[in-house]
């Protein structure tokens, strides 16, 4: 597993479709892995990251009350496999000094794990096979066509402004 | 406190949002209440009630599997107020020993609500205030 980072959120102008970017927190040569998400998970991650507050409990602030409410701890989330284009993820959630794996969509387990402040991981697997290297990109020899795209569409000004 | 069900889920032509239409399940007169809710949390609780499935959980289907896991139940759902056209929800959850309200928007109360079979209730001055007889809409 490694830790990764959330570089910013925004919008593949392709398939307009939000896509959260991915970068490995440590090492040399950090790769990015890119996500597309749903548009409201997107705002909860963002809204999160931005932190605005929302005058009423959104559904992910709504999810963490409820954890706190029963003094359940997120450890820390993974985006653990692909299937078919989906990408699976897991909650790690403590209660009572017992640990449990809970499946989810990765974009909600985003929104969770920024609300929580714990650390996101990308399974070893996942990143080699789905990830890349930002200067494989600008090469022009990008390992996936799909992120040569996106990146290549994406509006500065939104890049600049969700930088976190 | 009235007990009420979902009576369905419709698009408010005129500003474009989804509604939520809730029937009280008992008394006389039979009053309804409207709730505008955002679109994600509309089709969470639309897919829902027409027992599809999706292929991934959806996030009201993770906060279910979180209360499954955290050893707790939805006993009932709570629509206690409504402050400048907003309404105001409490999701209320309880262990073999304790209960607890956590505040939440109605739309997010309901989708837990319908997924874990917990009742849905209104507070009296809220359907005093907001609900509405079918016959005041026949006759304008």
């Amino acid at each position: 597993m490694v830790e990764v980072n959330i570089e910013f959120v925004t919008i593949d102008r392709n398939s307009r479709t939000p896509l959260v970017v991915l970068k490995e927190k440590e090492g040399e040569s950090r790769r990015i892995l890119l996500i597309w998400i749903g548009e409201s998970e997107a705002w909860a991650i963002e809204n999160q990251l931005k932190k605005l507050s929302p005058p009423r409990p959104i559904t992910h602030d709504l999810l963490k009350n409820v954890i706190d409410t029963f003094s359940g701890k997120v450890n820390s989330i993974c985006i653990t496999a692909i299937e078919d284009s989906t990408f699976y993820a897991e909650v790690t959630l403590e209660l009572n000094g017992k640990t449990y794996e809970l499946d989810s969509r990765p974009s909600d387990a985003i929104a969770l794990a920024v609300r929580c402040q714990v650390p996101i991981y990308v399974d070893e697997k996942v990143i080699e096979e789905n990830g890349f290297l930002e200067a494989e990109v600008k090469k022009e020899k990008p390992t996936k066509r799909d992120a040569k795209d996106v990146l290549e569409n994406l509006d500065d000004d939104i890049a600049k402004h969700y930088t976190v | 406190m009235v007990k009420v069900k979902v009576d369905y889920i419709s698009t408010d032509k005129k500003s474009d949002t989804p509604v939520i239409v809730l029937e009280q399940i008992e008394g006389d007169p039979i009053r309804r209440l409207m709730i505008w809710m955002g679109e994600t949390e509309s089709s969470a609780i639309s897919t829902f009630l027409q027992g599809e499935s999706t292929p991934r959980p959806m996030t009201h289907d993770l906060i279910k599997n979180i209360v499954d896991t955290l050893s707790t139940s939805v006993y009932a759902v709570n629509i206690t107020k409504v402050e400048e056209s907003t309404f105001y929800a409490k999701l209320c959850l309880k262990t073999d020993t304790q209960e607890f309200a956590i505040d939440s928007r109605p739309s997010d109360a309901i989708a837990v609500a319908i997924r874990c079979n917990a009742p849905i209730y209104v507070d009296d001055d809220v359907i005093e205030n907001h609900g509405f007889l079918e016959k005041e809409i026949q006759n304008g």
